[in-house]
């Protein structure tokens, strides 16, 4: 996650939401890269609450290797159950379960020679058959690729209602944040998630696969200073909080020979109620708690005391290795790139789709979906309607074809 | 009647669609909520419906709600005719309620070019003052017109406007209106973004496709449960189990059930008959609430992931006489019948099963809520005079043991699914001290799978109060099961000045600054012979 946090930071992007699927779960998480990572108080570890800040990291239960099956009610569940990695998903020779990736498969999301870099051929013919068995059991499915179809839309909802938890319940609106989307399968679910969501931009970082293990080092260096204060607006404590509060960043910064930019926000509700929203201080703060509270909670009552919980100042100095570190790119439309052709189900019909090798992608390039872009650790779904353009730091930032150049997130 | 067949697929996209939307509510409320029963103990509930008033998506909230919120959307639909905005209001037990202080919102979700609502949502929550009596409103009175304010359908807003008038008369007969008038907008706020999310639901999916997987839920969900009764033996099973007493007459009062199942019809019929008749006191249950504990049991025979639906409920009939405990008529007093008699309604309900199938009913859990109210004058705030306050919370007890595994300790279990006031927020918010707050220690009953412990909640009042206590299991145990030993009922003392007086399950007392309660709640029963050492 904290790796997460610094490829944003480093793509400009400074909401996110970060979705890493794996084989048996989904995490999911709400970044903000202006600020620390927004930790929460609710957490809870082993269903024990605990009052301790930490990421606000969210577990859906559908990852690629979760099983498909038809319920009681008739209805084509997705998990909790998994194949695992052992026997895995069916294309991977053993088992016998139809799976998410095996869903991919059948659709041509997923391509069987270049999985994992080529390391590991699927067995299409053996996923296929793993959904036709899903098909007969139950009624009312069109093809086998219907069936395909419906098991990635089935794990997609349940993604998506983890996406909205740790957004809209923090008192966000998801179109205001960008999707960054890794691990093994998480890549391949990007597109419809984001269109699920209205989030107009994607990232994928380089290496989505590896990425949730790594830890990047971030480039820019920041720090939060906060004090619980209590008080109502007009209070006269509120001034001098915020200069102790940014006194005590310039003297941590400058022990390290460094001069911050700083900012301040504060944390308000209304008095008596147990959960705040975050917003920048300025004269007009508390207007702005009114009509943020009005456009995530339904309603906002000016009459009512409002209480500053806690204000917070946040110290940034720019990173200065990156300039050296970011190529320039060339438009190109990654022809170099290219290893085959294919072809994907989407939206009720086979379509052509072209294969690109990530590796061979240029800063710069944009190519026009539907694609597969194969990689060492992962393979993206470039979903149609959706173009891909390679930024200066090798992420490949997916934006739906209308809106390509529009850019979402930005400081607050 | 066969529906054309739909993609299975698409069933389970819009059921949890749906579910989302309900939990977008809960989260909203729990958030913008003012008192701590509401934002710490999350005791309310949030839901969705189709525009004929069956319930097709539940929050995962309070088991109580579950069954009788649908009941409150028909007693609104009864009552009025809604336009666009329109947000009702109710808590009448006898028109949709189940207990004064559960305060009820229901609102049409509206779609363009279409003149009736598509869809309505509903949320509830429990209010710590209605007003009437007892501050807190649950305790013992002998007429539901002495425990509160008693509110039939009425609508609070009018095309997205608050109706100052009605609000005024609601807030002017409670004891801590800032606190009630914050916690309704909050639930206000939550219907508005359930509307929202409803209406950007049919923008995705089209009414129509929408409908047709709703229909598909619903006749999904019926299939589960059938397919649950053609699993359960056929036959009758017969249990009787009993409350301590009314609060008001000494007794002991009686609950009694035949479930029957007929696999081949996959129908079961749970009929009260034969229990005992309302009473004086404030632990008559309404219909809506006994209907509700039968939807809870049987859910829990369900597969987890069996999405909470009207649809369920189709081949359970309910028979509960009119004028019992189970089905109690004005003017009745009600507040514990929702907390209390729902509770042994459970508990008798799985008495019964358990001859069924052994194999999976656990002992009983401590069968009662330890309803605790207190109302004071907060000296704290105020400016020197003070400010009421109203606190409400319900204490945990321990779980059954089960044919797998011991009972978990200090849960809440059953028809209320919250959690503790924290003791911080508990301290921030009222005038109390925390004495003692720790595991009762062997109060579970002895077994192969040990009943789990209750909890031992000591609280010093800082400030003269009234104190009301609304519990069970005072005198009657949560029984054992297959040579299961019980569990240890609940003990309430008060100490004053040092000298300890134990209190009756349900009473009122008027306690002095310094004084303590002490609650220490029953313990779950065995399952199983315990093994000799």
């Amino acid at each position: 996650m904290i790796g997460a946090l610094s490829v944003a930071r480093r793509a400009g992007i400074a909401r996110v939401l970060s979705f890493d699927m794996g084989g048996t779960s989904t995490d999911v998480a709400l970044l903000d890269a202006t600020h620390e990572p927004v930790t929460t108080i609710e957490g809870e570890v082993a269903g024990v609450p605990v009052r301790v800040p930490m990421l606000d990291i969210h577990t859906a239960g559908a990852g690629g290797g979760s099983l498909a099956r038809i319920d009681e009610a008739g209805a084509l569940q997705v998990g909790p159950q998994s194949a695992g990695a052992d026997p895995g998903p069916a294309c991977y020779g053993r088992g016998e379960g139809a799976t998410v990736t095996d869903a991919n498969l059948v659709l041509g999301r997923l391509h069987p020679e270049y999985f994992l870099g080529g390391a590991m051929r699927l067995d299409a013919d053996r996923a296929r058959k793993a959904i036709e068995r899903v098909q007969r059991a139950g009624t009312g499915f069109g093809s086998v690729e219907a069936v395909a179809e419906g098991i990635v839309r089935v794990a997609n909802v349940r993604m998506e209602s983890a996406l909205r938890r740790v957004s809209v319940e923090r008192g966000f609106d998801p179109r205001d944040f960008a999707l960054l989307a890794f691990g093994g399968a998480g890549p391949l679910h990007a597109c419809a998630l984001a269109s699920a969501l209205g989030m107009r931009q994607v990232v994928i970082p380089a290496a989505p696969g590896a990425l949730s293990a790594l830890g990047i080092l971030d480039a820019d260096l920041r720090r939060e200073f906060s004090r619980t204060v209590m008080v109502e607006p007009g209070s006269k404590k509120i001034g001098g909080a915020f200069r102790e509060l940014e006194a005590e960043a310039r003297e941590v910064f400058r022990a390290e020979g460094l001069r911050p930019v700083l900012t301040r926000s504060a944390d308000l509700r209304y008095r008596g109620q147990g959960f705040e929203l975050r917003v920048d201080w300025g004269a007009d703060a508390v207007a702005r708690f009114h009509r943020l509270h009005a456009q995530a909670y339904g309603y906002a009552d000016s009459a009512r005391t409002v209480e500053i919980v806690t204000l917070r100042v946040q110290a940034v100095v720019r990173g200065q290795t990156l300039r050296v570190i970011a190529k320039k790119g060339k438009r190109g439309g990654g022809a170099a790139a290219m290893i085959g052709a294919h072809r994907v189900f989407e939206e009720g019909s086979w379509r052509r789709a072209v294969v690109y090798e990530r590796s061979r992608l240029e800063s710069g390039d944009r190519i026009a979906g539907p694609a597969v872009i194969v990689e060492l650790s992962a393979t993206i779904y470039l979903a149609l309607g959706w173009t891909a353009t390679v930024d200066g730091f090798g992420n490949l930032m997916l934006a739906p074809a209308t809106t390509a150049r529009k850019k979402t997130g930005g400081p607050r | 009647m066969k529906r054309p067949s739909i993609d299975p697929a698409e069933i389970a996209v819009v059921g949890h669609a749906l579910h989302s939307v309900a939990a977008e509510m809960g989260a909203a409320l729990r958030r913008t909520a003012f008192s701590p029963n509401i934002k710490e103990r999350r005791d309310y509930s949030s839901a969705v419906f189709t525009g004929e008033g069956d319930l097709i998506a539940m929050g995962d909230d309070m088991p109580v709600h579950l069954g009788s919120m649908p009941m409150s959307v028909s007693a609104a639909l009864e009552a009025m005719r809604f336009a666009p905005g329109d947000v009702a209001l109710l808590n009448d037990p006898y028109r949709g309620g189940t207990h004064l202080p559960d305060l009820t919102m229901v609102a049409p979700v509206f779609l363009k070019g279409r003149a009736r609502p598509a869809f309505y949502v509903a949320n509830r929550a429990h209010h710590a003052d209605v007003g009437g009596m007892h501050p807190g409103s649950m305790g013992p009175c002998r007429e539901i017109a002495q425990e509160g304010i008693r509110i039939p359908p009425v609508k609070l807003m009018h095309a997205g406007k608050m109706d100052a008038q009605v609000l005024a008369i609601l807030l002017a007969n409670v004891r801590t209106p800032a606190e009630r008038e914050g916690d309704l907008m909050a639930q206000m706020g939550a219907c508005r973004i359930g509307i929202a999310r409803m209406q950007e639901l049919v923008e995705r999916f089209g009414f129509e496709r929408l409908g047709r997987g709703v229909g598909a839920m619903l006749d999904g969900s019926e299939r589960v449960m059938r397919g649950v009764l053609a699993r359960l033996p056929a036959g009758e099973w017969r249990a009787e189990d009993f409350l301590d007493d009314d609060g008001v007459r000494l007794g002991r009062i009686g609950i009694r059930v035949a479930v029957r199942n007929d696999p081949a019809k996959k129908r079961a019929v749970v009929d009260f008959t034969g229990t005992d008749a309302q009473v004086a006191g404030n632990i008559n249950a309404v219909y809506a609430i006994t209907w509700s504990a039968v939807f809870y049991v049987f859910r829990c025979l369900l597969p987890a992931d069996a999405l909470a639906t009207a649809g369920l409920m189709r081949p359970v009939r309910v028979i509960a006489p009119e004028g019992t405990v189970v089905n109690a008529v004005s003017p009745a007093a009600v507040a514990g019948g929702n907390v209390e008699t729902s509770q042994r309604i459970v508990d008798t309900l799985l008495l019964a099963l358990a001859q069924a199938i052994p194999e999976r009913i656990p002992a009983a859990s401590a069968g009662t809520m330890n309803n605790l109210t207190i109302g004071g004058i907060d000296t704290r705030y105020g400016s020197g005079r003070g400010l009421p306050y109203t606190y409400y919370e319900t204490i945990a007890g321990g779980l059954g043991g089960s044919p797998q595994a011991d009972g978990a300790s200090g849960h809440h279990a059953h028809m209320t699914n919250s959690l503790n006031t924290p003791v911080e927020a508990l301290e921030y918010a009222y005038p109390f001290r925390m004495v003692r707050y720790a595991i009762r220690k062997n109060s579970g009953g002895a077994g192969l799978h040990r009943g789990g412990d209750g909890l031992v909640r000591e609280i010093e009042l800082l400030g003269d109060a009234q104190v009301t206590l609304l519990a069970d299991r005072r005198e009657t145990r949560p029984w054992g099961l297959a040579g299961g030993e019980a569990g240890e009922p609940g003990v309430s003392n008060v100490i004053r000045n040092g000298r300890e007086e134990t209190l009756p399950g349900k009473c009122t007392r008027e306690l002095r600054a310094g004084n303590r309660l002490r609650i220490e709640s029953p313990g779950g029963g065995g399952w199983g012979r315990a093994k000799p050492d």
